[in-house]
């Protein structure tokens, strides 16, 4: 069970950002593969060969057959199984990684770059409070206290694409399984190779206990394929959900006052914004959003707004990041939201913002306009 | 001693790589030290007890044994893991060196003692190019040590003391044959990344120099 440690460690991190059915399938996957494999399977297989008997006196006769019987054992068979079936996760929290990585060091050059403009003179007001603000959009895609990725663009595809191809190699084992040996093993086995002179009877060694082990197995590989699959389904249906939500609440103007995200940001910085627009991007208390008493929703859309800044390129057409996997609540906005330094104006806008912030993070010319 | 040793030198690693070096890792311990912990070794177990040769003569197996199999596989999938690993250290020993200075000398020498520039670009070109070099190494030794990667369930073997050419069989021969093929799959993947990642850090650096070299020039 020792040398499962290794990808113990990595699949640990995997846990922390996966949905709440890719953690129940991390569960199955410990529990009921490694540990039953690493512990009670590898002894019941230990001694496949040794006690494998064949009714000949002929010297290597019983090794021809052996190996004729069993081309790869199912020990290893389900070694690899469970190595290919965790190795898109795997790739999914490089991604992960990647992303966050990048993000931050972005939040870094450009905190340097204000910094540097700071001394060399400027609005120092306007720069003190966006360089505050970059420091905290550290947080981007990555909620430090929660400890969770926000699921959403590229790294949900990403997140999609590792379900499915972990799919299709669950099947691929499965189907691979049941070609090399069938489902259940049989006791006799009748070899005609040479150097056996004739057919001759081998026998396998405990082939009951095998076979109750590889039912066992069978039966949690088809119980992680169904949970693929619903995690499949459970994403997808949120994503239609999402669509609908979105194509029924959509109005037909695209409302001037309405701010986006932080690409718009960025235009503002570069475009010397009016002093409205400093206030959205801050608040007093020095948080990226407006202060919601909601922990996770002002965390949820401290990374909404530098997630949608990364990702502002891939959401054209108006698509939009458009699934959130982890179950954060989203900001309950009307009746939290206390700020009296801002103007009421910006605070209906605020609501729309937040609400609106999955919507679309593409430059609109008008946006801007106060 | 267990392989545990090794992983956590390679967590060290891991913070002082590009991304493709993280990647590499991630193989390295995956597709290479987990299978053969958890799957190889088991198959290799009682590969001597199991050759069988068709013949009553005292130390004829042993004899037979050893001709086929002066080293065995396993053992030299080992030594590849270990060889294959010891040059990232070089890295790994470098930025403590710089660390160490800084240490010494009260100030901050370098902007960043584990960012890849300067004597440790260099020095993390040639563990890539060392590490790079002891995988062909390893693929030509076994190669040429059991005549290519097939392994036979049958050898002739006609050596003292055997009387005459003895039929000697190899046990599991498919499933050794199955993981070599892996061990060889996985040891050009890592060829691949090695060599991608030292492509990319050579472009990177001399894009770099070349564009200081302009802004140097046009000032």
């Amino acid at each position: 069970m020792g040398e499962w440690s290794f990808l113990g460690d990595f699949l640990e991190k995997v846990h922390k950002h996966s949905t709440v059915v890719g953690k129940v399938w991390l569960t199955v996957l410990f529990i009921f593969r490694m540990l039953v494999l690493g512990t009670a399977a590898e002894s019941s297989w230990g001694d496949e060969q040794s006690d494998f008997m064949c009714d000949t006196q002929q010297p290597g006769c019983e090794n021809v057959c052996y190996d004729k019987a069993f081309p790869i054992s199912h020990v290893r068979f389900w070694v690899l199984q469970i190595i290919f079936v965790s190795t898109p996760s795997l790739v999914y929290m490089g991604h992960a990684m990647h992303t966050v990585r990048m993000e931050e060091k972005r939040k870094m050059k450009e905190a340097e770059l204000e910094a540097q403009e700071k001394k060399n003179g400027g609005d120092t007001y306007y720069q003190q409070k966006c360089s505050m603000a970059e420091k905290e959009a550290k947080l981007s895609g990555w909620d430090e206290a929660g400890g969770q990725i926000i699921l959403r663009g590229s790294l949900l595809n990403t997140y999609v694409y590792s379900i499915l191809i972990r799919t299709a190699m669950e099947v691929a084992f499965i189907v691979g399984q049941y070609v090399l040996y069938g489902i259940f093993l049989e006791t006799l086995y009748i070899c005609q190779r040479a150097p056996c002179p004739h057919p001759v009877n081998c026998y396998v060694s405990r082939p009951t206990e095998k076979n109750v082990f590889i039912v066992f197995m069978l039966a949690v590989a088809v119980l992680s394929l169904f949970l693929s699959l619903a995690e499949l389904y459970h994403l997808g249906w949120k994503k239609a959900k999402e669509r609908c939500s979105r194509s029924y609440k959509a109005s037909p103007s695209t409302a001037p006052g309405r701010l986006e995200s932080a690409p718009q940001a960025e235009r503002a910085q570069m475009y010397t914004p009016p002093p409205d627009f400093n206030q959205c991007l801050s608040s007093p208390n020095g948080k990226f959003i407006s202060p919601f008493s909601n922990k996770m929703a002002s965390q949820q859309n401290t990374a909404n707004f530098a997630t949608e800044r990364v990702h502002g390129q891939e959401d054209a057409a108006g698509e939009g990041p458009f699934i959130k996997s982890s179950y954060a609540e989203s900001p309950e906005v009307a009746s939290e939201c206390a700020a009296p330094t801002f103007p009421e104006n910006y605070f209906n806008e605020k609501r729309r913002f937040s609400k609106a912030s999955r919507a679309s993070s593409k430059a609109r010319s008008d946006d801007l306009s106060v | 001693m267990s392989w545990v040793f090794l992983r956590d030198l390679l967590s060290g690693v891991n913070k002082y790589s590009t991304g493709i070096g993280r990647i590499w890792v991630a193989v390295v311990f995956m597709f290479r030290l987990l299978v053969y912990v958890a799957a190889a070794e088991n198959i290799w177990k009682h590969e001597h007890d199991e050759f069988e040769c068709n013949i009553k003569q005292p130390g004829c197996e042993n004899v037979c044994f050893d001709h086929f199999f002066p080293v065995s596989h396993i053992r030299l999938w080992a030594l590849q893991l270990i060889m294959v690993s010891i040059p990232s250290l070089l890295v790994v020993f470098h930025v403590a060196y710089r660390e160490n200075r800084e240490k010494q000398h009260n100030q901050k020498l370098y902007r960043n003692p584990g960012k890849i520039d300067g004597g440790l670009l260099c020095t993390y070109l040639i563990s890539l190019i060392l590490k790079t070099g002891l995988e062909i190494v390893f693929l030509v030794l076994f190669y040429k040590l059991y005549n290519g990667f097939k392994i036979p369930h049958l050898v002739k073997c006609d050596i003292k003391p055997c009387p005459n050419t003895v039929d000697c069989y190899i046990s599991k021969p498919t499933e050794k044959m199955i993981f070599l093929y892996f061990l060889v799959a996985t040891s050009c993947l890592c060829i691949i990344l090695n060599l991608s990642e030292l492509s990319y850090l050579i472009f990177k650096y001399s894009i770099k120099c070349y564009l200081k070299r302009h802004m140097k020039k046009q000032q």
